[in-house]
């Protein structure tokens, strides 16, 4: 029981130190990372990707850590990344069995559609706030090539945590 | 149980999300923001700046350091006279214009840039796909206050719209919440530049029988005195004429790379003549400013 409960409390720091560093490798990091006009969404990737692993509830927390964190180290207003990572953190888990029948596809098709959703939903949350948003030139410009550099993202956070997860249970086999 | 402890969490997820909000509309978030900003600030400079290098060691070859390290020293330099360059570039135009047509003794700009300014390093950019907002790592303790423009050796950035202790946030003309009142340097004609998220920017509100060419050079021209005038913002790329539209259109190429943006300068002592704010407010006639 003890021996869980610091297992648990383990994870939560963890949890904790990765997402702030999530946050602070979005605003810090990706800006550099562009391939064309594209930068990748670590936010929504590394959010799909624990949905993807762990299920819905993992998601909305993710979401929920990493978003809320990048909304007050961003420059704009708060909830604009916390509710959209929430709701893809939710529905990408929802895929979370489908990954037992591919590991590849699934993770990338899932960081597809869970990337431009967390992006098209950024655009009501920002417009609330009173943004003005042209969404052609920005699906066309930004969203677009974002969304498959984000896929692919998801796929490598994804295939990090596989291989932990295996790591962690061949050393639980080997005590 | 499973149903309780997922009832919980929701409750958790919905109390966080909408305290966020209703905080930030209170305005009672800055505080919270301020101190993880100033926490995380190190963290992210090192983290650009580390992966900036990456970049640079990935794009350039290995035996071109030396090279690189001249080219950056002569770029800060770059950096520090190209505002004077380009002002009295402009400044010579403009008085040889004057004297010629009104026999003006003195051109009097309506905005002084005196060079003075404070070298901030981009170290990130807002994590929202639809904000655009460079973060500077220079902030109140550099001097730095709302509304200062931003520029580099090559053109116009932005101006500063959110100071913090030690960081502050610059809304790039490249946002579609930036209008920048602009002329055409050629033709002296003038428009409104607005960003649309994109590499590009339209000049619009251009007088329709006009004549505007690709290649033509637009500067700030000053006036609204949100810039000071005769930054350079951009060329002239490509030109939209409809018989049915009030106005042409332009497409412009910015001159500031905004994909390799390291170093800015923020103009500091850039300040609005009072005077011809006071005229441009209506609150005095022409007649009475100097």
């Amino acid at each position: 029981m003890r021996r869980d409960t610091r297992a648990r409390g383990l994870l939560v720091m963890v949890s904790l130190g990765l997402s702030v560093l999530t946050a602070v490798a979005q605003v810090a990091l990706a800006p550099w990372l562009y391939i064309g006009r594209a930068m990748p969404d670590f936010l929504a990737a590394t959010t799909i990707a624990a949905a993807l692993h762990f299920g819905p509830w993992a998601g909305v927390f993710w979401g929920l850590g990493v978003g809320l964190l990048a909304d007050v180290l961003g420059a704009h207003p708060p909830g604009v990344l916390t509710v959209p990572l929430i709701v893809v953190g939710y529905a990408a888990g929802l895929a979370h069995r489908l990954v037992l029948e591919s590991k590849v596809l699934v993770p990338i098709g899932v960081g597809a559609i869970g990337a431009l959703v967390a992006a098209l939903l950024q655009v009501p949350m920002a417009v609330l706030w009173g943004y003005p948003v042209v969404l052609p030139a920005l699906v066309a410009a930004r969203i677009g090539p974002q969304v498959v550099y984000t896929a692919a993202w998801t796929w490598l956070f994804f295939l990090v945590l596989l291989t932990v997860h295996r790591l962690q249970r061949r050393e639980r086999l080997q005590f | 149980m499973r149903e309780r402890v997922r009832a919980l969490g929701t409750g958790v997820v919905l109390l966080a999300v909408v305290g966020l909000i209703v905080l930030g509309l209170m305005g009672r978030l800055a505080l919270v923001a301020e101190f993880t900003r100033w926490l995380l600030t190190p963290v992210a400079e090192s983290m650009s700046s580390q992966a900036r290098a990456l970049r640079d060691r990935l794009e350039a070859p290995s035996d071109l350091e030396a090279l690189r390290q001249e080219n950056a020293r002569l770029r800060e330099e770059i950096n520090r006279l190209t505002v004077d360059q380009i002002r009295f570039a402009e400044i010579e135009l403009e008085n040889r214009r004057l004297r010629a047509l009104l026999n003006f003794v003195e051109a009097h700009p309506y905005y002084t840039v005196r060079g003075a300014s404070v070298v901030g390093q981009v170290i990130g950019r807002d994590p929202s796909v639809v904000i655009d907002r460079l973060v500077l790592n220079v902030g109140e303790l550099n001097g730095i206050k709302e509304g200062m423009p931003v520029v580099t050796d090559t053109g116009l950035v932005g101006r500063i719209v959110r100071v913090h202790k030690t960081t502050s946030e610059v809304l790039p003309i490249t946002a579609p919440e930036s209008a920048v009142n602009a002329i055409i340097q050629s033709t002296r004609l003038t428009g409104v530049v607005r960003g649309q998220h994109t590499d590009t920017l339209i000049l619009d509100y251009i007088p329709p029988d006009m004549p505007v060419n690709v290649g033509d050079l637009v500067l700030t021209s000053g006036l609204g005195s949100v810039f000071p005038p005769k930054i350079v913002i951009g060329q002239v790329t490509a030109v939209e004429r409809h018989d049915y539209d009030m106005f042409q259109r332009a497409t412009i190429r910015p001159t500031v790379d905004f994909r390799r943006l390291e170093q800015v300068l923020v103009l500091v002592d850039f300040v609005p003549n009072p005077e011809v704010k006071e005229v441009l407010e209506g609150t005095t006639t022409e007649e009475e400013a100097p």
